[in-house]
C-alpha cells in the first residue's frame, strides 16, 4: 500500500518537474537565437524541424512505448534526451547543436509524455483513470507556471541561456521522482484484457477503424487549428495596448490559464467519469471561440488576460481527456499508446495549418480576421464534438465502481 | 557590393593563408587532376561532364580552379565592421528594448529601417517594429557598436507592427509623432 502510494506521488512529481523541462522548450527559444544573432529565416527553420519532427515522432513514439516493456525505462530516455537537449542549447547554440537539440527534443518529448500517460494508465484501476489524469494535469500545470516565470526572469535578468540550464537542471528531480514509481506490470494487464487474439495488423487496422478514435482525430485537428496560433497573436495584442508593465501583463497571461487549469482539472477528471466525455469535451472545446471572439473585440490588458484565461478551460479539458479517451478506445484495441500518438498527429497537423492560416490572414487581412478564424474553427470544432463524436467510456453513476461495461 | 565584401571577409581572413600551404605541393595535383580528366574523358566524358554540371568546359578549365584569386583583403576592426542580425537596440534612457532582427533597404542598398523585435516576457508578446534609419544612433562602447534609438519605447510599442508580406511599412520616424489610440 505504502508502495503504491510512493509511486502516485512519484508520479505527481514527475508530472510537476516534466512539466518545468518542458516549458524551457517554448516560445523562449526564438528570443534565445535571436540574441546569438540568428537571422529570422534560420530560427523559423530550425522551429520548423522541430515540429516536423514532433508530428512525425508521434506514431514511432507510441509504437516504441507500447512495444518497451517497461514504460519507467522509456520515460527515463526521453527524460534524459530531453536533458541532453537542453544542454545542447546551452553549449552549442550553432546550427548543428539547435538542430540535433530540436531533433532530440522533437522525439524524447513525444516519447516522455507518452511514457508518463501509460505509467498513469498502469497504476490506476480504470474508474479512477479520469481522477488520476486530473491530477496530472495540476501537477504539470502548477510545475508549467512556476517554471514560466523562473525562466521568464532567469532568461530576461540574469542570461538567455539560464532557461535552458533551469531546464535541464529540472530533470534530475524527475529523474529522481521517476525512481520513486514502482514497478507497474501487474497493473498493465488492465489494457490488455480486451485484446482479441488477431494478428498485429489486423488488430492495428481495427484500432484505425474505430468511429471514437477517427471522430476524435478530427476534432482534435479543428481544434488545434483554433488554439495553437492564438497565445502568441494574443501575447502581441497585449505587448501593443499595454504601454506600461506590459512584461507584467504578458506574465500574468501566461500564469493565469495555468492557475485556472490547476483548479479545474480535478474536477474535469471527476466530471469525465460522472456526465461522459462527451459533455466535458464539449464544454472545454467551447472555450475556444469565446477565447478567439474576446480577443477580436475586447481591449485593455486587463481584459485580454482573462480572455487568455478561457485557455485554462480547454487546456484543462483536454489534457485530462485526450489520454482518458485514448485510453477507452485502447480498452477495446490495446495499443494504448499507438492511439494517443494518432491523435497527436492529428492535433498537431492542426497546430501547423493553425500557425499558417493565422499568419496569412494577419499579414493580409487583419490580427482581428486572424481572431475571428480561429473562433470559428473552435466552434466548427465545438460543433463536430455535438455532431460525431460518440461517447467514449461508460458514465458511472456516482459512487458505483462497476466492471467496465462494453458500450 | 564593394562596401559589403570587408565585412563579410572581415571574419574570414584566414581563407588565403590556408590556399597558400596548399599551392607549394600544386604540381603534383595538378598532375594527378589532369589525369583524372583524362581518364574521365576516356570512359566517355559526354555523362560525366554533365553530371559534374559547373564542369563542362575544356580540360584547362580545372586549373583555373584549384586555385582561387582572393580578392584584395583588408583587415577591418570588429567594431567598424560590425553584424547588425540580434544586436540590442537601447532607448532614451540605455534600457535593452529590443534587437534588431531585420534591416530595410531601397533600391541603391541603402539602410532605410531596422526592423526591431521588442522582446516580450520569456518569448511572449514579441513585436515586430520598422524604425527610420535616421532615429538610430550608433556609437561605440567597449569596442561594441552600441545602437540606441531617440524614441520612446511606448511610443513604438502604440505604432502597428511590421508585416514582411504587406505592400507598405509603417515606420517610426524620429519626428515627433502622435499615433491613433496611444495612451
Amino acid at each position: 500500500m505504502t508502495g503504491a502510494k510512493r509511486s502516485l506521488a512519484g508520479l505527481d512529481w514527475l508530472n510537476f518537474f516534466t512539466a518545468e523541462v518542458q516549458t524551457g522548450f517554448g516560445a523562449f527559444i526564438a528570443v534565445y537565437l535571436t540574441l546569438h544573432h540568428w537571422t529570422g529565416l534560420a530560427i523559423g527553420s530550425v522551429l520548423s524541424l522541430g515540429a516536423v519532427v514532433t508530428l512525425a515522432s508521434q506514431i514511432p513514439a507510441g509504437l516504441v512505448v507500447d512495444w518497451m516493456p517497461s514504460k519507467r525505462v522509456a520515460a527515463a530516455i526521453g527524460l534524459a534526451a530531453l536533458g541532453a537537449s537542453a544542454l545542447l542549447f546551452v553549449f552549442v547554440p550553432s546550427q548543428f547543436g539547435i538542430g540535433l537539440a530540436e531533433i532530440l527534443h522533437g522525439f524524447a518529448g513525444c516519447m516522455l509524455g507518452q511514457a508518463i500517460a501509460a505509467i498513469s494508465v498502469a497504476l490506476v484501476s480504470r474508474h479512477v483513470l479520469g481522477l488520476r489524469l486530473g491530477r496530472n494535469v495540476r501537477f504539470a500545470s502548477v510545475g508549467n507556471g512556476i517554471a514560466a516565470i523562473a525562466m521568464g526572469v532567469g532568461g530576461a535578468w540574469i542570461a538567455g541561456w539560464s532557461v535552458f540550464a533551469l531546464a535541464a537542471a529540472m530533470c534530475i528531480p524527475a529523474g529522481l521522482a521517476l525512481v520513486a514509481i514502482g514497478p507497474t506490470r501487474p497493473q498493465r494487464d488492465a489494457l490488455e484484457v480486451r485484446r482479441v487474439d488477431r494478428a498485429p495488423l489486423a488488430e492495428i487496422g481495427a484500432l484505425f477503424l474505430d468511429r471514437r478514435l477517427l471522430a476524435f482525430m478530427v476534432c482534435m485537428a479543428f481544434f488545434q487549428l483554433a488554439d495553437s496560433a492564438m497565445l502568441p497573436y494574443a501575447g502581441r495584442k497585449i505587448a501593443g495596448e499595454t504601454s506600461t508593465l506590459a512584461d507584467i501583463a504578458i506574465a500574468a497571461a501566461i500564469v493565469l490559464p495555468e492557475i485556472v487549469m490547476a483548479l479545474l482539472s480535478p474536477l474535469v477528471g471527476r466530471g469525465a467519469e460522472r456526465h461522459g466525455r462527451r459533455l466535458i469535451l464539449m464544454l472545454g472545446f467551447a472555450a475556444e471561440p469565446l477565447r478567439g471572439f474576446l480577443f477580436g473585440v475586447v481591449h485593455g490588458p486587463a481584459l485580454l488576460v482573462l480572455a487568455q484565461g478561457l485557455n485554462g478551460v480547454s487546456a484543462a479539458v483536454v489534457g485530462v481527456l485526450l489520454p482518458l479517451i485514448a485510453a477507452d478506445i485502447a480498452h477495446d484495441h490495446g495499443h494504448f499508446n499507438l492511439t494517443v500518438g494518432a491523435i497527436g498527429v492529428a492535433g498537431g497537423v492542426g497546430t501547423v495549418a493553425s500557425t499558417a492560416v493565422a499568419g496569412a490572414i494577419d499579414s493580409l487581412v487583419s490580427e482581428r480576421a486572424a481572431f475571428f478564424t480561429l473562433a470559428f474553427a473552435g466552434l466548427f470544432a465545438t460543433l463536430l464534438v455535438w455532431l460525431i463524436m460518440p461517447e467514449s467510456g461508460r458514465s458511472t453513476p456516482r459512487g458505483v465502481a462497476a466492471e467496465p461495461v462494453r458500450s | 557590393m564593394t562596401r559589403h565584401c570587408p565585412m563579410r571577409s572581415a571574419g574570414r581572413h584566414r581563407e588565403p593563408v590556408v590556399l597558400d600551404e596548399i599551392s607549394e605541393d600544386r604540381a603534383t595535383r595538378s598532375f594527378s587532376t589532369k589525369a583524372i580528366i583524362a581518364f574521365a574523358a576516356l570512359l566517355g566524358a559526354g555523362s560525366v561532364g554533365t553530371a559534374f554540371g559547373a564542369a563542362p568546359p575544356a580540360p584547362a578549365a580545372p586549373l583555373e580552379v584549384l586555385k582561387p584569386l582572393p580578392p584584395k583583403v583588408k583587415t577591418v576592426v570588429k567594431s567598424s565592421a560590425e553584424g547588425i542580425l540580434g544586436q540590442p537596440v537601447e532607448d532614451p534612457k540605455g534600457q535593452t528594448i529590443g534587437n534588431v532582427v531585420d534591416v530595410l533597404i531601397d533600391p541603391e542598398g541603402r539602410p532605410q529601417a531596422a526592423v526591431v523585435e521588442f522582446t516580450g516576457f520569456f518569448g511572449l508578446g514579441n513585436r515586430d517594429v520598422a524604425v527610420d534609419w535616421r532615429a538610430l544612433h550608433f556609437s561605440v562602447q567597449n569596442d561594441q557598436i552600441l545602437i540606441r534609438v531617440g524614441l520612446e519605447p511606448v511610443a513604438l510599442k502604440a505604432m502597428p507592427p511590421y508585416k514582411p508580406a504587406a505592400e507598405s511599412v509603417p515606420v517610426a520616424t524620429s519626428a515627433v509623432h502622435v499615433t491613433a489610440g496611444s495612451p
